[in-house]
């Protein structure tokens, strides 16, 4: 479905034809329908090379990549292995003063939502690359363009919009309605895209 | 116009300092410029909570005020320069070990007060909201030159606090979430407020709005790591039990 489909929808269902809402109140309200669920579900995964920078513990991804919303995985080109996620407790278990440790990198420890730390660091500028793993934000929509969401899921935007729409009418109960419809597929959603990917697989969540 | 925009500034304002309330989300690092002989150090009104303190690459570990008066039961007295006999100005950044020689006796006290040296302990030191004290006394001075980089090359040469920050122009939310969530906020409280304008169902129904988002961000910021451990299976899910091992038949012993 695409942005302009959608658009239609929502108008027959605030039954509004340019009177009440403009095509740009529809339009900014998709996009942040659609920013707002690529954020919360992580539904769109990219990945991109970084260079290891030579002495530097903390990578701030934030900066670095312009989508970047949450990390999923690292993978070293130059040792040709995976970077393994740990804790800052388990990083202080190895040795009180893991940041300034030079060698290998084998591990990363997300500190928040953009800084990464990497242990250990390289001391040479020319160490190599990194693939990331990340979980982007939402791009910019156009007429034509379709949201990058599972069709099954499509119409999550058409309730955020809907109730988005209602509530600067202030029709609380009528935006109620729509809402919930919507933070209960979001849920949905969200599920979906943390068990899809590998079905046939377990997959063992270790909190270190 | 009901709500003015300067009202609902100050409520985005409200909104921003609302949500580093709720959770920590704002990493700031920095080096701090050290003095020799002083243990305090007082921290900018931007912090939050102290993450982590290292001294030069090596981590100090956190104690409490209590402990550090068993460390060292000097420190109970709070520190003061100038004049002796307990007058003079209080100046509760400074250390002075000389004040505290074998020759003055201060409030009784006589002889060193604080080790000096290469910092192992810090607390945070009762007389100041955010003053920071380490233990032993700093014995060296590492100025700050502009341009030390706290996130890599500066941690094996300088102290690098670590904290969690309020936010301002240059450290802010994420993107994908500042807007929505402070929105929901001012609307949420605009909507409360006395007089015209009011309207409490609008109130609980962006205080829901608000309510979700900050679990939904506090998910993503806190669930960033996640380790998973992929392994393969014949794609059912595991029996947790016990580990296979031979059972001798319940009559056994019987003849």
């Amino acid at each position: 479905m695409t942005r302009d489909e959608l658009a239609a929808r929502i108008n027959r269902n605030i039954n509004s034809s340019g009177v009440f809402y403009t095509p740009n109140d529809i339009n900014d309200s998709i996009q942040d329908a659609y920013d707002e669920v690529v954020a919360l579900t992580g539904v769109i995964e990219k990945a991109t090379t970084l260079s290891f920078t030579a002495n530097l513990t903390y990578y701030d991804f934030g900066a670095l990549i312009s989508d970047f919303v949450s990390l999923i995985a690292i993978w070293n080109t130059t040792t040709k292995r995976w970077l393994f996620p740990i804790s800052e407790r388990k990083l202080d278990q190895f040795r009180d003063n893991w940041e300034i440790a030079n060698g290998t990198p084998e591990y990363f420890y997300p500190v928040n939502f953009r800084y990464v730390a990497i242990y250990k660091k390289p001391s040479v500028s020319d160490y190599g690359n990194m693939y990331v793993f990340y979980r982007a934000a939402a791009d910019t929509l156009t007429g034509g363009a379709t949201p990058k969401i599972p069709v099954e899921y499509a119409d999550i935007l058409e309730h955020y919009v809907t109730a988005d729409m209602l509530e600067q009418q202030r029709e609380w109960v009528k935006a109620t309605d729509y809402q919930n419809e919507y933070v209960e597929t979001l849920g949905q959603l969200k599920t979906h895209v943390m068990q899809h990917r590998i079905p046939a697989r377990i997959h063992t969540l270790v909190r270190g | 116009m009901i709500f003015s925009n300067e009202y609902l500034q100050s409520l985005f304002d409200d909104a921003e300092a609302e949500i580093t309330n709720r959770l920590n989300c704002i990493y700031y690092r920095w080096a701090e410029e050290i003095n020799e002989n002083q243990s305090i150090y007082i921290l900018d009104t931007l912090v939050r909570g102290v993450k982590r303190v290292t001294w030069k690459g090596k981590l100090l570990i956190p104690i409490s005020f209590q402990e550090l008066c068993i460390l060292n039961p000097a420190f109970v007295i709070l520190q003061e320069v100038g004049g002796t006999g307990g007058s003079g100005y209080f100046d509760p950044t400074y250390f002075d070990p000389a004040y505290f020689d074998t020759t003055t006796d201060v409030s009784g006290f006589t002889g060193n007060l604080g080790a000096v040296g290469t910092p192992l302990y810090y607390c945070l030191y009762p007389n100041g909201y955010r003053n920071i004290c380490f233990y032993p006394t700093p014995g060296e001075d590492i100025p700050l030159t502009g341009g030390e980089d706290p996130y890599g090359a500066a941690i094996s040469t300088h102290c690098i606090i670590s904290c969690w920050r309020n936010t301002d122009t240059t450290y802010t939310l994420p993107e994908y979430m500042e807007r929505r969530t402070k929105k929901a906020y001012a609307l949420s409280k605009a909507f409360a407020i006395e007089g015209k304008g009011q309207d409490l169902n609008a109130s609980r129904y962006y205080k829901a709005k608000f309510d979700y988002l900050i679990e939904y961000f506090k998910s993503i910021n806190e669930g960033v790591f996640v380790a998973k451990q992929y392994q393969l299976t014949g794609g059912q899910y595991p029996v947790r039990s016990r580990l296979a091992a031979p059972v001798l038949p319940a009559s056994f012993t019987e003849i």
